[in-house]
């Protein structure tokens, strides 16, 4: 196994090459002047403006600006914002914590949701439980996630005042603030994929059921709880973990409206900040370390899927 | 006696209603008697962009940096020019020399007292082009600074320049702090550089909060009230009401429209609303170099097609009011003349003189966020016989696309400034139509030259008697109107909004939330 992950970790090498590549012209493609926007709408000094695209290197020719910028990538250097001139490697790095934790969270709550309310629901197949399941994962679908927020955010945060609309507290500051703040966009992503997973689940544990090991297994006399939790339920989970790898590379990236809403410092709404900002080494050096991330937990899961089912041959 | 009788009844009861009204004016001086202390939590749309306080970037720069940083003078809630760093001022008899005695005894949030050194340092700084520092334009009328003494300085200028006085009262054009505080070359900084203003930066956190704490040594003594001022930037209007409805915040920038009218009646309860009545100003800008609107009469059918209140009507709510030039009623530099009404017979008239047909066909450049004016534009127009196609961008491929010239009208914003020749003076003359018709930046956007204007305002911004200069500037904007370059639509309002906690909160017509004499420095919190 540690052979496999050195492998699939030597991997990441071209896939990121590839991905800074495309990344980098793609940036580039989109219409749209850094100076042009960090300078405004009023002060359009044809002085400034020249000065500005010189001092951020904006008028070299564009492919010996990849070739700056992948030097200094490789040698840890993600360059400086255009717009901050921060390095970008902080910046992102910053927003990283709040992004896992918040993914984590999601995760966590809708795992924990999921798997009991899939696994009951096909265990007690057409029974009442089986359509209050079903009706709250086609809620957790059909219902938009800035609507459920707004929800929310009127119940709990207005109304009864339990928990704070927006804003972030460092869990090493402040803990508890931390949780509170975390508690309603992580309700609103760990519905999303509660919903989805549950379904997931669900169908897959009904298939399990229906297989000859499991007819074996109750016809052997095992008691029904070990079918379920021990066979049915492990064999079922390989599919679920399909969806949760593919759910968690959209939490880290693309929680923006959630992000938006609850004014959580993620790297979701950095991405689109920088897009609004053309600020083309926040957008690359922000996808870069994405692409690293969804590499990663891809990795993970196949390294789950080893141990889930011991039949999957890695390589 | 009856009447006799009567009258004592009335005296009684206008003493009982006295005495009443004398309650309640001492319960309410009590009750409005400030608070030091506190710490207001403040809304804002976006987060800070840059901590170099030369550099602007978004208008949330501009306004954190406002409790930060002062200049040399400031406006007054009347738009006049008051002291500030600079205790008075003398202009010598050719108009050339402006000699500044500067306020002794004023502190660096670092605790640094601030001399003549420190202001010409910042003034320098903001001229050097490779700073890219906002007041680059503003101040390129000056052709030296002599410190004079610690505590007074003499800036020379090119040639007489009418607004430079407003020049020195506004920090988009320099803002002061210590010398050598902020590195030569467009930089960013780790931490804004310390300033004299009544806050003083405390801590930053990137797209959580920036923290600003009282300045102790602040030169108005007692001032500032409150102890903390944090900003948070959220950029939904409704979560922001939100929030504040909650209890998490205490005060939001750009209330949402269609709350503003519930909060203003009491029907959302424990908040008000605070009113910038011309924070915000629409055009209709057309680029008059390329067909179709190089011809007047097209313009003058596109502007008659117009009915602005409806527009103000469904863009903003019915907010705002309509106008047909840069400064709204009731400013100094308003001008009274006809105004270009909706009228379709004109409409169809004027279509037929320019020759073209029930066909013809016009295109918005629009841009993302502003559909609800292009729909309007569009029905109207559409209503008139103008058949108008909108191109949606989002935001900077529309600066792009703009840059380029690429468009055949665009809405637009713009600034209202203190002194008409940093408005007129900038945006309708004509060394500004090369820059366009090389697809350089401009802020003559539609590319409009009409030398008799040049001349006007050229001559209006080296006069300096009020009158005269206002005549001047009175028949460029008669003629800038007759030319249809653009039609202006309307000043509109933005709201502020903020718990009934909050006390003395008081802003000027556009927005600015701080002031030497207004603004957060004079708000205090009611615990």
């Amino acid at each position: 196994m540690a052979a496999y992950a050195l492998k699939r970790l030597l991997q990441l090498i071209p896939v990121l090459l590839i991905v800074s590549l495309i990344v980098f012209f793609i940036v580039q493609l989109i219409p749209g002047d850094p100076v042009a926007l960090m300078l405004g709408e009023e002060q359009r000094d044809p002085e400034v403006y020249q000065a500005l695209r010189q001092e951020l290197g904006l008028d070299r020719p564009i492919h010996m600006r990849y070739i700056h910028w992948l030097a200094r990538v490789l040698q840890g250097d993600l360059g400086q914002s255009l717009r901050t001139r921060r390095p970008v490697f902080d910046i992102v790095l910053e927003r990283y914590p709040p992004t896992v934790y918040l993914a984590l969270a999601a995760l966590v709550l809708g795992i924990s949701i999921a798997i009991p309310a899939g696994m009951m629901a096909a265990v007690k197949q057409n029974t009442a439980y089986d359509y209050s399941a079903m009706l709250f994962t086609l809620f957790g679908i059909s219902v938009p996630n800035f609507w459920f927020a707004m929800l929310l955010i009127l119940w709990l945060g207005i109304y009864l005042g339990w928990f704070p609309t927006i804003g972030y507290a460092a869990p090493g500051t402040d803990f508890l603030g931390f949780l509170s703040h975390l508690t309603l966009p992580a309700l609103v992503l760990g519905t999303d994929i509660a919903s989805t997973t549950t379904r997931y689940v669900r169908a897959e544990m009904l298939e399990q059921l229906r297989l000859d090991y499991v007819r074996t297994a109750r016809a052997k006399g095992l008691p029904p709880r070990l079918v379920f939790y021990k066979h049915a339920l492990k064999n079922s989970l390989i599919a679920a973990i399909t969806v949760v790898g593919l759910q968690v590379g959209r939490l880290l990236g693309g929680s923006t409206v959630v992000e938006t809403i609850f004014g959580w410092p993620g790297l979701a709404r950095l991405v689109l900040d920088a897009v609004y900002a053309r600020d083309y080494p926040v957008l690359q050096g922000a996808v870069l370390l994405l692409a690293v991330g969804y590499v990663f937990i891809n990795l993970l899961v196949d390294l789950l899927y080893k141990w889930l089912n011991p039949r999957v041959r890695l390589g | 006696m009856i009447s006799s009788g009567s009258k004592g009844v009335d005296m009684k009861k206008y003493f009982v209603a006295v005495l009443f009204l004398l309650m309640v004016f001492s319960h309410t001086a009590v009750a409005q008697t400030p608070k030091t202390g506190g710490r207001l939590i403040f809304a804002m749309e976006s987060d800070v962009s840059t901590m170099n306080p030369f550099v602007r970037m978004i208008s949330t720069d501009q306004l954190i940096r406002s409790l930060m940083y002062e200049t040399l003078f400031d406006f007054s809630l009347k738009n006049t020019i008051i002291p500030a760093l600079g205790e008075s001022w003398t202009i010598s008899k050719d108009g050339l020399e402006y000699t500044v005695k500067l306020r002794s005894g004023v502190k660096f949030h670092n605790g640094q007292e601030m001399t003549a050194e420190d202001v010409k340092w910042s003034v320098e700084y903001a001229m050097d082009p490779k700073n890219a520092a906002t007041g680059f334009s503003l101040l390129k009328p000056i052709e030296s600074i002599t410190v004079v003494e610690k505590h007074r300085i003499r800036f020379k200028l090119k040639e007489p320049t009418a607004p430079f006085l407003s020049t020195l009262a506004t920090v988009r054009g320099f803002i002061v702090v210590p010398q050598n505080s902020v590195p030569q070359g467009a930089k960013t900084v780790p931490a804004y550089p310390p300033g004299t203003g009544p806050f003083a930066f405390k801590a930053w956190e990137s797209r959580v909060q920036t923290v600003l704490v009282r300045h102790k040594d602040y030169w108005q003594k007692g001032l500032p009230y409150l102890d903390e001022v944090i900003y948070k930037p959220v950029e939904d209007a409704d979560v922001r009401l939100s929030a504040l409805r909650a209890g998490d915040v205490h005060m939001i920038e750009r209330a949402p429209y269609s709350y503003v009218s519930k909060i203003k009646s009491g029907e959302i309860k424990g908040i008000k609303a605070v009113e910038a009545k011309a924070a915000g100003f629409k055009r209709l800008i057309f680029n008059v170099l390329v067909p179709p609107f190089d011809n007047r009469s097209l313009r003058l059918a596109v502007a008659n097609a117009i009915d602005k209140k409806q527009y103000l009507q469904g863009a903003f709510w019915g907010f705002g009011s309509p106008v047909d030039q840069r400064y709204p009623a009731g400013n100094p530099w308003f001008v009274k003349m006809p105004q270009i009404k909706r009228d379709v017979s004109k409409v169809k008239a004027l279509l037929k003189e320019a020759g073209v047909g029930s066909d013809f066909e016009v295109e918005l450049l629009g841009q993302q966020g502003d559909e609800a004016e292009q729909q309007v534009l569009q029905q109207q127009l559409a209503s008139a016989g103008i058949k108008m196609k909108v191109r949606l961008m989002e935001y900077g491929s529309y600066v792009q696309k703009q840059h380029e010239r690429d468009w055949q009208m665009i809405i637009f914003g713009g600034r209202m400034q203190p002194d008409p020749h940093l408005l007129y003076g900038v945006e309708y003359i004509c060394s500004e139509v090369e820059q366009a018709k090389a697809k350089r930046a401009t802020r003559n956007l539609a590319a409009y030259c009409n030398k008799e204007v040049d001349e006007l305002l050229a001559e209006a911004g080296r006069v300096t008697d009020t009158k005269k200069r206002y005549e001047i500037y009175a028949k460029a904007i008669r003629q800038i109107t007759e030319d249809v370059s653009e039609v202006p639509l309307g000043f509109y309002p933005r709201f502020y909004a903020h718990s009934d906690k909050v006390k003395g909160f008081v802003i000027d017509d556009v927005g600015s939330i701080s002031g030497t004499k207004f603004g957060l420095i004079r708000t205090w919190m009611d615990k």
